[in-house]
């Protein structure tokens, strides 16, 4: 073919460079595309209101689960019988309990396991039940019935009464709790893995992948659960939600965190004998759990939406 | 086996390739053998359901299975039969001798991986370099391509399709395979960015010194860029032969009426003359020729047995009982 002799190719070739160069400056002042993920993805979260509201106060949560020996006034043991069933003032800024210990720090304390259990049970179920709906999409099949079946057994019961069998089995500890939720719900996420991995395995990207000779372990963790991120995420935050509410309730039938050790649920159980005449027992610890699970599902919807690329504007 | 320079380095052999469906068995594939030289593109032609995707995953072993299943035959790379490969060995040969790129330049892209990281994923799979070196060695691919280096962190939905589908031609050409096969790799483009592509592909072929097979229903792409034509007809090779041989002195009644319904600049018309009928299903092939239902030049002794191949002179290879007396004369 011949080329560049016509005038038009010419007008062509030297706008073509034009283009380059608009190309090279946009790419120098950084606002071309070449901006890593994550930066993208912070940009497209912080952008949408609610997710940030969202992320804010998960952030605060997080914060308050991890450095509670620095925030909190007080240790969430420290009782002191002179000032009993105290309602909330400047010095117990939420009262104090049935044992005069401070509940703003013993809600403090309290972040630590209900978020720390409910973080990594949902962790572990999504390490399981991802492996195992991963497995069931790419490889179909036998192994599809072999685990769908199993899955439907696990279903079958119901999930908190699974992680009261669960506890009273294994007996009363964080791990064991932690335990208990996770296999209680890692069923979920296999399904919503193995939903997610089904309709990308069938895209001809993955086909693409196989004929540059990439193996199934590569496969799955390089193209197909990177692109099931979306439902993962969202499944997990909602999870995570559900697993904090899990732990506060196995706590508060007595199962759970056993006191003194202030989770929410166990300070709601506590608190419920007292609940007609000193409110602020239960208020507080009831409304970080609410806080919690309304921040990260707030967080994770915002999550998702700016984890995807191609909702790029 | 003769190991001459111009020995065939790919080599089919009685290539049998099924879908067991619950309706019944798709025959996709059946019995097609062919050979390519080295630095060669053979173009492989037909109508929709041919069989010629069917083939060309059967080359990189990737029939889906279940349902698809290789039934007989040998497909010799380098004297070796791929058939009987592990799968490991398999992986090893898909992507760096072996590749393929795909129809839709749309979809055989990872969404959320820039094309970079997809271009230097097939470097760091077969070769052991370090992910800078790779890196490195993607961007100069980009640029073989016509595409800009600094795109390398860019993902597949900011390009546009015939920049996808070079990306996709830079990640099948990443490691210099021996054979590229390209399945219809224009057929989702519009013709002007086709004909790029296609230079692209061509220039990137004599410099590689890549064999190529090219899996088209478009007989212009055929004319191309071909150096062999195998015309497929309801999993079969209907006709093989040489561009020339093909196209100039076509003798199955199948490829005639190929070319007679396409538009031709010199002749004024005004029907084209379509190929009455549709191919058959492939679930219920005939024991006799299975073009015999469309044939405009069947005869009576058509429906009685399926047609041998017949060497009509110079290789050309035409399976049809038209041309079986010349092959007695030839013998």
């Amino acid at each position: 073919m011949a080329k560049m002799n016509t005038p038009a190719m010419m007008a062509f070739q030297k706008n073509q460079e034009k283009r380059e160069r608009i190309f090279k400056k946009k790419n120098n002042s950084g606002e071309a595309a070449s901006v890593p993920l994550w930066m993208e993805s912070w940009r497209r979260l912080v952008r949408r209101p609610t997710a940030t509201l969202g992320m804010i106060i998960f952030v605060v949560l997080v914060i308050m689960a991890l450095f509670p020996t620095i925030i909190a006034p007080e240790g969430y043991d420290n009782q002191q019988y002179g000032r009993l069933f105290q309602p909330p003032n400047a010095q117990n800024i939420m009262g104090t309990d049935n044992l005069g210990r401070d509940v703003f720090s013993r809600v403090l304390y309290g972040a630590r396991y209900s978020m720390g259990v409910g973080f990594f049970a949902v962790i572990f179920a999504l390490m399981i039940g991802g492996t195992m709906g991963s497995i069931a999409a790419f490889y179909g099949g036998r192994a599809d019935s072999l685990i769908m079946r199993f899955l439907d057994i696990v279903l079958s019961i119901p999930s908190i009464l699974l992680a009261i069998a669960i506890t009273s089995i294994l007996g009363t500890s964080i791990i064991n709790l932690t335990i208990a939720i996770s296999i209680s719900s890692f069923p979920h996420y296999a399904r919503i893995v193995r939903a997610a991995i089904l309709s990308i395995k069938e895209q001809e990207f993955v086909e693409a992948a196989r004929a540059i000779g990439a193996s199934d372990v590569r496969i799955i963790f390089r193209h197909l659960l990177p692109n099931a991120m979306a439902p993962i995420i969202v499944q997990a935050t909602v999870g995570l939600g559900g697993a904090i509410l899990s732990c506060a309730a196995l706590s508060f039938i007595g199962l759970g965190i056993q006191p003194p050790l202030p989770e929410w649920g166990t300070m709601l159980s506590t608190g419920r004998e007292y609940i007609r005449e000193y409110w602020w027992l239960v208020v507080f610890p009831g409304m970080f759990i609410m806080l919690a699970i309304f921040s990260v599902n707030l967080f994770g919807d915002g999550l998702r939406d700016a984890l995807d690329p191609r909702l790029k504007q | 086996m003769s190991t001459n320079e111009n020995a065939s380095f790919l080599e089919v052999k009685n290539l049998v390739i099924h879908y067991e469906t619950d309706n019944g068995v798709v025959e996709a594939v059946n019995n097609i053998s062919f050979k390519m030289n080295r630095g060669e593109t053979l173009s492989l032609v037909g109508e929709t359901g041919a069989g010629k995707t069917t083939t060309a995953l059967g080359l990189l072993n990737l029939v889906p299975n279940p349902p698809g299943r290789i039934i007989a035959g040998e497909i010799l790379l380098n004297g070796e039969n791929l058939l009987k490969m592990s799968a490991h060995q398999m992986q090893k040969i898909r992507g760096s001798k072996i590749t393929m790129i795909f129809q839709d330049p749309m979809t055989s892209l990872n969404p959320i991986e820039t094309v970079g990281e997809q271009i230097s994923e097939v470097i760091r799979l077969h070769n052991k370099v370090s992910r800078s070196e790779a890196a490195q060695m993607a961007c100069d691919m980009l640029e073989k391509v016509g595409i800009p280096a600094e795109r390398y962190g860019d993902y597949p939905h900011q390009f546009s399709g015939g920049m996808k589908q070079r990306v996709v031609i830079a990640i099948a050409l990443a490691c210099d395979p021996e054979l590229l096969i390209s399945d219809e790799p224009t057929s989702a483009l519009d013709v002007t960015i086709q004909a790029q592509v296609l230079d692209t592909m061509r220039q990137l072929k004599k410099e590689l010194k890549t064999s190529m097979l090219m899996i088209t229903h478009d007989l212009g792409v055929v004319a191309e860029t071909s150096d062999n034509v195998a015309v497929m007809y309801a999993g079969e090779i209907v006709e093989y032969g040489t561009l020339r041989q093909v196209f100039k002195d076509t003798r199955h009644p199948y490829t005639q009426a190929l070319f007679d319904s396409l538009p031709d600049i010199n002749k004024n018309v005004k029907r084209l003359i379509p190929i009455k009928g549709l191919t058959p299903d492939p679930s219920s092939l005939p024991n006799y020729c299975s073009f015999y239902d469309r044939c405009t030049k069947r005869m009576e002794e058509c429906k009685k047995t399926d047609p041998a191949v017949v060497d009509v002179g110079d290789g050309h290879l035409v399976k049809c009982l038209l041309f079986a007396s010349e092959r007695s004369g030839h013998e």
